[in-house]
């Protein structure tokens, strides 16, 4: 890991002006959470390739530093950054959930369950070839994990609804221990 | 002709040539056997030979002879559960293939007893993709990681048991998730929106239906 170094970083980002930097840290966090890309081609008249890679380990560290420290000011003090230092904060604070998702999934995804997305769907189960008017209602849940390079990141579902409702009941179970546990609500 | 324990559509001619057969054992053996045969489709097994056996020699029948009928009563059987044929209709239809009335009261009886505990078992026997068996579940919490070391999350880990129709020397697969607090809401919220939502859909069949 690296150790962080403000004048460091304030020599890599000092032709970012505030729009260009607020760009850079949504894309990045962008394509840490998948959702989008970050392209050196962007950014290639501010700062040269070899910074590039640099700025990504600066970045990488200081979110990491804003989630861990609660305090805003002690962060600000941390940083000492030159210029641009509010619209750096602001940005992180805008995309806190997503950093803190981050952190999350990659401290809970090991063996790569983390639950990444999933889909429901409701459909009409009509007749089969043993019965002619089944007209069940069966809900399909696809739930999507982490799994990297697998086909087997997706797994789908199909519950009737006493097999729904024993799901929501298990997983309000779970709710309900956790929070007499840590009281987290 | 079309016939209603068919699905209106014509009735397959081995079943008109099973009836001359069954005709020739008694009404109260006729009786006998349907009871045999809704128990055997009821739990999924063979009737045992030796039963069968019994039948065919107090009715003078080879043993073939007994397998047919056999065959002849879970075609009828099943197929008006399936169509959602009554005992009336049935019994009307059996005596038009030119069954005696005796054996075709005697059988629509057995089957008037026994309808609804085979279209439980029909409706049970139709097709399942990727059905739900078991959950397991496992709460831990997260403390600190290299990645921040003040983290205190609960994850949950839910393991899902799930029928697995695609490899018969497997039938089930386990599947196991973790989620945190945020996620594990979510899902409770839209699980309870699908439900709430199958509930208004099923109550509008309901009404279509009567």
């Amino acid at each position: 890991m690296i150790q962080y170094d403000s004048t460091r970083l304030n020599k890599l980002i000092e032709n970012f002006d505030s729009n260009c930097l607020v760009k850079y840290i949504h894309e990045l966090i962008d394509s840490w959470i998948n959702i989008g890309k970050l392209t050196y081609v962007n950014y290639s008249h501010l700062i040269e390739l070899e910074d590039w890679w640099k700025l990504e380990k600066e970045f990488d560290y200081i979110s990491k530093m804003f989630i861990y420290l609660p305090n805003e000011q002690e962060f600000k003090e941390k940083l000492q950054l030159t210029k641009n230092i509010d619209v750096l904060i602001n940005a992180f604070k805008n995309r806190k959930n997503d950093l803190e998702e981050l952190i999350m999934t990659k401290s809970a995804n090991f063996s790569h369950t983390y639950l990444k997305n999933f889909d429901w769907s409701l459909k009409l189960v009509h007749s089969s070839d043993k019965f002619s008017k089944l007209n069940e209602l069966k809900c399909s849940l696809t739930l999507e994990t982490d799994k990297l390079n697998s086909k087997d990141n997706l797994t789908a579902l199909e519950l009737d609804k006493y097999q729904l409702d024993n799901l929501i009941n298990t997983l309000e179970t779970v709710q309900n221990v956790k929070f007499n546990l840590y009281g987290s609500e | 002709m079309k016939f209603r324990f068919c699905g209106d559509l014509d009735c397959p001619d081995w079943i008109l040539a099973e009836i001359a057969t069954i005709s020739k054992i008694s009404s109260i053996k006729a009786k006998q056997l349907t009871n045999l045969v809704s128990y055997s489709i009821i739990k999924n097994e063979e009737i045992e030979k030796e039963k069968l056996e019994k039948l065919a020699n107090d009715s003078k029948l080879e043993f073939n002879d007994i397998k047919a009928c056999v065959a002849l009563l879970e075609f009828v059987l099943k197929c008006s559960v399936k169509y959602g044929c009554n005992g009336e209709i049935l019994s009307s239809e059996l005596q038009q293939l030119g069954l005696p009335k005796e054996h075709s009261t005697s059988i629509c009886k057995v089957y008037d007893d026994i309808q609804s505990k085979l279209e439980v078992c029909l409706k049970n026997s139709s097709l399942k993709l990727n059905g739900l068996e078991s959950i397991t579940w496992r709460l831990d919490y997260i403390f600190s990681s290299n990645l921040n070391p003040k983290i205190n999350e609960p994850l949950v880990n839910v393991k899902f048991k799930i029928n697995n129709i695609q490899n018969v020397n497997k039938p089930y697969d386990s599947v196991t998730i973790s989620l945190d607090s945020n996620k594990l809401k979510l899902l409770i919220h839209e699980l309870k929106q699908a439900r709430s939502l199958m509930s208004q859909y099923e109550s509008s069949i309901q009404n279509v239906q009567s």
